[in-house]
């Protein structure tokens, strides 16, 4: 058997687990989780891969919606199959009993806990608006194709 | 799409399977949570005042289910259930610059 260059698949899901620091960090105040959180915004934004932290810029208003969105559940722990390290959220993202009509089509998952709420994933959907209804969020399986976010 | 259907079904709504677009009233006479204004309370409604629309989509990315109740012309109530199949979140451009 011989050697070969790899990205460690151990590294990635490390990663997701801030066991490494390659630069200037975060004090961690304890080996907890930190807590994430969805948030909304309308379709006429521009949320993507340059998105550094959540903004109430375009986020959604109406009536029942807090700004800032809604916390994320996270039970289950990042995990890795064959080279994939992969984490989904451990159950629905759900909005109850609000008004938003303004289409809006993106959910912003950013971290809660570090200061500046750094962002963690932008998703997309087809445009919706909701009166006087709650909006759902339901995840993807979790495993190395399907996960809400992967390091493949 | 099953997942979709089943919270739809708990819902009360009648959906076959290769409906897009289902309108009337089926079942029992709920209370419809309501929004008659743009800035008034959410109040209810009994279904059986309402007219109600239901649709599905699904494309590569999601599986969205929505109910709309209207009363008249306007929409009183819309709900939406979204479900993501697969996020666009992959990291292989990281994997290969350190890889």
């Amino acid at each position: 058997m011989a050697n070969s260059q790899a990205m460690c698949t151990v590294f990635k899901k490390d990663l997701m687990l801030g066991k490494h620091n390659f630069g200037t960090g975060v004090v961690r105040a304890s080996t907890a989780a930190d807590s994430f959180k969805a948030a909304l915004y309308y379709a006429t934004g521009s949320l993507g891969a340059a998105t550094t932290a959540y903004s109430s810029t375009d986020e959604v208003a109406g009536t029942g919606y807090t700004a800032g969105g809604v916390a994320v559940t996270n039970a289950t722990p990042p995990n890795t199959s064959g080279t994939t390290a992969f984490w989904t959220p451990s159950a629905s993202i759900e909005f109850p009993t609000i008004t938003i009509t303004t289409a809006f089509d993106c959910v912003l998952v950013y971290n809660d806990t570090q200061t500046g709420k750094p962002a963690v994933s932008t998703h997309t959907f087809g445009a919706q608006t909701i009166t006087a209804g709650t909006l759902t969020l339901t995840m993807p399986t979790n495993d190395a194709s399907n996960a809400l976010l992967r390091i493949a | 799409m099953q997942t979709i259907i089943n919270s739809l079904l708990v819902q009360g709504m009648v959906l076959p399977s290769n409906t897009f677009l289902l309108e009337g009233r089926v079942g029992e006479d709920r209370d419809v949570p309501v929004q008659l204004e743009p800035e008034a309370p959410i109040t209810t409604m009994k279904e059986s005042g309402l007219q109600r629309r239901v649709g599905v989509h699904e494309d590569d990315n999601e599986i969205a289910a929505w109910v709309e109740y209207r009363l008249g012309d306007k929409v009183v109530h819309r709900s939406a259930h979204v479900h993501l199949k697969k996020a666009g979140v992959v990291g292989d451009a990281l994997a290969a610059a350190l890889g």
